[in-house]
């Protein structure tokens, strides 16, 4: 069952086109890759995708209805979760308090929120660091928290950004460890080594322009 | 545990406050100490705002003095009791928070903290210059009720133990988290699902409600009001940015503590050191705040309360070992 599917989604920066009629599907369950070279437009997509910019043209279908007007907020109620290529944790808070502000996505009460929390927190490995401070974190951990707390809010997709880009090959052992015991989810990469080691079910190759 | 103990802490200093004037006898003090639970109020609520959600307000006066007008307007207009203002200055602090949040709190930036600077001076022209609405600059005078200053008392601390009863609440749920998120990171808040709008008009709502109680509360103790004082861009808007920034940004007892350091300070200078200074120095205060704002901000950045501990360890000296 396609879950996910973009059509001919185009934005342009002014002149400049940054994304040109991309086009895919994601079926259930399954891993799907992106690949390109720096500046090809791979976050551009995702920002897309989650309406931090909006779509000069184009269509976003998630569970067969489009998204492409919706704000971001509500597109991660639907349950799209992302993960950002420059982390963006909540740099004065725990790990355990940034996970749990986002468990809150779907349960209301604080210890049903730090309950989801710490249950993924333990899932991705966090727990040692689960009370400091998200500023003061390396950056593989700070990467992995990204993924925490998009999985937080319990998402049918998890869009992760990059979440190997940078780190040394230890880490990113590690991160595809947690990646793979997901269900559903699209990865942004210009590592090839992931993909070589059978990574992904499927790949797009996206050259840019 | 840990919000049973706060909890115990809260009861203590409840009590300690409710058998105050037991043993404060003359009014002067009672006075200082209902000026001192007045800017708990205030700075609580300038803290939910730009503390915890990190939209800074510069126009807490803004709804300080609606709420002070509502109350003070009833009265002239509907010959109400401006207790009546009590009631209701909140909720019409609210309807102003509502239309500037929903002006700003779309936008990201600076805009927010423009716009409050901006109403506050607005409100206070118009307060000016509507003199069949408002009695312009000549004011409203009303009678007090009690000639005692002891139902006042009790009435605020009942005022700021609610305001910070209710932010503590808030701060302990959902809500809290939500606006924390938002001052960290608005990119990242939208992201994890928060409606950052929503959130945001909430926390001013909430702040701006009791701010607009304390202006209320403040005609009927005070019994005038006039629009340089209660619209006053340095006397109600900047000294509520001093409480919580001197007591600590983002903490409960932060502007519970600054408050008490102001207006120590404030009558400290006024009276010029009890009348043992020169004259001259009764008109310091301004200054004085200016280098003790200097002062928190260079060597304690979280306030008092905030950086409680290395206060601690600059009067207690330990070796260094028992420190770390």
């Amino acid at each position: 069952m396609i879950i996910f599917e973009t059509k001919d989604l185009v934005k342009f920066f002014g002149g400049l086109a940054a994304v040109n009629g991309v086009s895919f599907q994601i079926e259930q369950g399954e891993i799907f890759g992106l690949i390109g070279p720096n500046g090809s437009g791979k976050t551009t997509i995702f920002n897309l995708i989650n309406n931090y910019f909006p779509l000069t043209s184009g269509e976003v279908l998630f569970d067969g209805r489009s998204i492409k007007n919706l704000k971001t907020h509500k597109i991660c109620h639907l349950g799209i979760a992302r993960t950002f290529q420059v982390v963006k944790p909540l740099a004065r808070l725990t790990v355990l308090e940034n996970v749990t502000a986002s468990a809150f996505c779907r349960v209301n009460s604080i210890k049903e929120a730090q309950k989801l929390a710490l249950e993924m927190i333990d899932f991705c490995g966090l727990m040692p660091y689960k009370e400091q401070q998200a500023k003061g974190l390396p950056i593989g951990l700070r990467k992995r928290l990204e993924i925490t707390r998009a999985m937080a809010t319990q998402p049918k997709i998890l869009l992760l950004d990059e979440t190997c880009a940078g780190l040394t090959p230890k880490e990113v052992d590690l991160a595809i460890e947690s990646d793979q015991r997901n269900q559903s989810s699209g990865c942004n990469d210009h590592r090839h080594r992931t993909y070589h080691e059978g990574y992904y079910d499927h790949i797009a190759a996206y050259p840019g322009h | 545990m840990k919000s049973s103990l706060g909890l115990l802490k809260a009861l203590v200093v409840l009590m300690i406050a409710g058998i105050l004037p037991l043993f404060i006898k003359q009014d002067y003090y009672i006075h200082l100490l209902i000026l001192v639970l007045m800017w708990v109020i205030i700075g609580s609520c300038w803290n939910l705002i730009s503390g915890y959600t990190g939209q800074v307000s510069f126009g807490q006066a803004a709804f300080f003095g609606v709420g002070a007008y509502t109350a003070g307007i009833m009265f002239t207009k509907l010959e109400l009791s401006p207790w009546w203002g009590l009631v209701l200055g909140g909720w019409t602090a609210m309807v102003l928070a509502l239309i500037i949040g929903y002006l700003c709190f779309r936008l990201r930036g600076p805009y927010f903290a423009l716009a409050t600077l901006a109403a506050g001076e607005i409100l206070r022209l118009i307060a000016n210059n509507w003199v069949d609405f408002t009695e312009g600059m000549v004011g409203i005078l009303i009678m007090q009720t009690f000639s005692s200053k002891l139902p006042y008392y009790y009435m605020v601390l009942g005022l700021a133990a609610c305001c910070l009863g209710v932010i503590s609440l808030v701060m302990n749920s959902k809500l809290g988290y939500y606006f924390v998120s938002i001052r960290e990171d608005q990119d990242a808040a939208e992201s994890l699902g928060i409606n950052t709008a929503l959130y945001k008009n909430l926390s001013l709502l909430i702040s701006s409600f009791f701010t607009g109680t304390a202006g209320a509360f403040y005609l009927n103790y005070m019994g005038f009001i006039d629009p340089s004082v209660v619209f006053s861009l340095h006397d109600i808007s900047i000294q509520a940015i001093l409480v919580g920034i001197i007591g600590g940004v983002a903490t409960i007892w932060g502007p519970a503590i600054g408050a008490l350091i102001m207006v120590g300070i404030q009558e400290l200078f006024r009276t010029a050191i009890f009348g043992l200074a020169p004259k001259w120095v009764s008109q310091g205060h301004a200054m004085a705040f200016g280098i003790l704002v200097v002062l928190t901000i260079l060597f304690m950045s979280n306030g008092v309360v905030g950086d409680w501990s290395k206060i601690k360890r600059l009067f207690i000296r330990k070796s260094p070992e028992a420190a770390s």
